[in-house]
């Protein structure tokens, strides 16, 4: 036991194991098993992350992973994330595909309130993909509809268009920082755009109140292998954790997901750092 | 083989209206670290498909004026003239028809092919990136093979081969009398208190026009973990990227070919990686092309 434990808010593990629409590689609907054992197994001693698993949390499973229908998903995942708030918990989602972010931030009626804050090699803003809108490259396009602030770190793949939509017609990836000033605000770091300026830009003016969103694959796969679509020259895990720091410095975590974990292209690896990165969110709640 | 379309360009258009074409080359006959670049170009094009066709970091569309990827070229395994003649004769057409001809190997021998075509396209040189120096005269009785593919180009072009870790004492004397042989992999690798090497050590001493020699392997294991590819100190991705946008800024880019993976059951990185890297050599042709892209005309 750390000094801190038990100083924090309680926390809810929601299990959403839903996979309709990977792409590519199949398999981030075992995620959250392969994370829950590592979450149960994370060595307290380890000085170096400075966080252990939450003294008080407990893991509930939204839905079976052989759901595969989009509006139950929602469905399950908004009442269970609704309960943990109502019972004073933090509640950490862990994917399943990226699709169940949207259905998470369904809970907060005050979507311009609740800022979220993405990790992802994806920028994820598609209007619609492969016929759905509950597509996981189409999760922060319904963020932003509902009226979230979206502030977007360490993207290195999107369509022009899906930019054009969101940030103007003028949206141009090879400025490194995309800014939306219009009412919900976005803002899009590249994957250059944050190490060449760091995240501060994206961050100026952003609201106290912060939901996080994790997708693995906004890491460098040398680090986050177990993920369905790698992209190259992702974040370090240290980089990612700097970041995290700097986003809730001074600032409330509401709720946070960690998601795509895809097992099948797993060595350990990857669901060890989606616990550790669970258990370090759940340490600023 | 069936080979899809690089990009998965939506519409798909035929190569008399496109800006550049995909050739893929499934050469694979005497790679020494591990078979399967045959099946190479099928791998790229399929992961290439889950690519977007915007270069985010570049702001660029390589399917912007028509993107075309050509059927895969029938490549014998007879001698070497037999085999690579038909690659050097498939680039010189495309590139006199003023399109930009990206070839998917293969093996990285297939530059002993494509450098036959350049030769016929005036002066041009070659910028070889590559684990291997690749300055041998023979390897195991061949000709043609990744250690002898920049002294087989030698012959028809000048070329110059940077990034590099590995290098026969053979292949050095060569390329050290002949000047082929460009900054080692350790010297263009950035870390802390180490520069870089630019890239104007990469065009050194060669023409005004140049065509780019890319090997996958020129990547460190940590960037590109695949069979064959297992020798420590090589480039990262955020490395190898800085050179090529470094090198499109220096010299005028004919053409470029991107080789050497070996497909690995079960890992779809390698595949990604090289997708990856097409698309952005295409983005940085058609910004060398097109000073604005077509939709702000
Ligand atoms: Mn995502």
């Amino acid at each position: 036991m750390t000094p801190m434990a038990g100083a924090h808010r309680p926390v809810t593990f929601v299990a959403a194991p839903y996979e309709a629409t990977a792409s590519f590689v199949a398999g981030c609907g075992f995620g959250p098993d392969a994370i829950a054992e590592r979450l149960a197994g994370l060595d307290p001693n380890d000085a170096c992350h400075a966080v252990e698993a939450p003294a008080d949390w407990t893991w509930v499973e939204a839905h079976p992973r052989t759901l595969c229908d989009p509006a139950a998903m929602r469905r399950e995942v908004s009442r269970h994330v609704r309960e943990a708030l109502a019972a004073g918990r933090l509640p950490l989602v862990v994917g399943g595909e990226h699709t169940v972010t949207p259905a998470a931030l369904a809970v907060w009626d005050d979507a311009a309130g609740v800022t979220v804050v993405q990790f992802d090699a994806h920028a994820d803003l598609r209007a619609d993909y492969e016929g759905t809108p509950w597509n996981h490259a189409c999760a922060m396009r319904r963020a932003f509809e509902r009226g979230h602030p979206l502030v977007q770190l360490g993207i290195r793949s999107a369509l022009h268009e899906e930019l054009q939509d969101v940030y103007g017609p003028a949206a141009d990836g090879s400025s490194g920082l995309l800014m939306r000033e219009a009412t919900p605000t976005a803002r899009l770091l590249t994957r250059s755009g944050l190490r060449s300026r760091g995240v501060e830009p994206a961050l100026r003016g952003l609201g106290e109140r912060v939901y996080v969103t994790i997708d693995l694959d906004a890491l460098d796969p040398s680090c986050a292998p177990g993920v369905g679509t790698p992209e190259p020259d992702g974040l370090s895990y240290l980089e990612l954790l700097d970041a995290l720091d700097a986003v809730l410095d001074g600032r409330t975590l509401v709720g946070a997901d960690v998601v795509e974990l895809c097992p099948a292209r797993d060595d350990g690896r990857t669901a060890l750092l989606a616990a550790r990165l669970l258990a370090w969110l759940a340490d600023r709640g | 083989m069936h080979v899809g379309q690089f990009l998965a360009p939506e519409p798909a258009v035929d190569r008399e209206r496109a800006w550049a074409v995909v050739l893929p080359a499934p050469f694979d006959r005497s790679a020494g670290g591990a078979p399967g670049a045959r099946v190479a170009p099928a791998e790229i094009v399929a992961a290439s498909t889950q690519v977007e066709t915007y270069d985010l970091e570049l702001g660029r569309d390589p399917t912007d004026r028509g993107l075309a990827t050509l059927p895969p070229l029938e490549l014998s395994y007879a001698d070497e003239d037999e085999a690579l003649e038909p690659l050097g004769r498939a680039l010189e057409v495309e590139a006199r028809a003023g399109r930009f001809p990206l070839v998917l190997g293969g093996e990285s021998t297939v530059l002993a092919g494509t450098a036959r075509g350049l030769a016929r396209l005036g002066d041009v040189g070659v910028v070889r990136l590559e684990g291997t120096l690749g300055g041998d005269d023979v390897w195991h009785g061949l000709r043609a093979a990744p250690r002898t593919a920049v002294r087989r180009c030698a012959e028809h072009v000048p070329v110059r081969s940077s990034g590099w870790r590995l290098a026969s004492a053979t292949a050095r004397e060569w390329a050290t009398t002949r000047d082929t042989a460009g900054p080692a992999a350790r010297r263009l690798a950035a870390r802390p208190q180490v520069e870089p090497a630019p890239a104007d050590e990469l065009v050194r001493g060669l023409p005004e026009i140049v065509y780019l020699s890319l090997d996958l392997a020129v990547l460190d294991p940590a960037a590109l973990p695949m069979p064959g590819n297992l020798e420590p100190g090589g480039l990262s991705y955020a490395d190898l990227t800085r050179l090529l946008d470094e090198l499109f800024r220096l010299r005028r880019v004919v053409g470029a070919e991107l080789t050497g993976l070996t497909p690995h059951p079960g890992n779809v990185l390698p595949a990604f990686v090289a997708a990856r890297l097409g698309l952005r050599v295409l983005a940085l042709a058609h910004r060398q092309r097109f000073p604005t892209p077509s939709c702000w005309e």
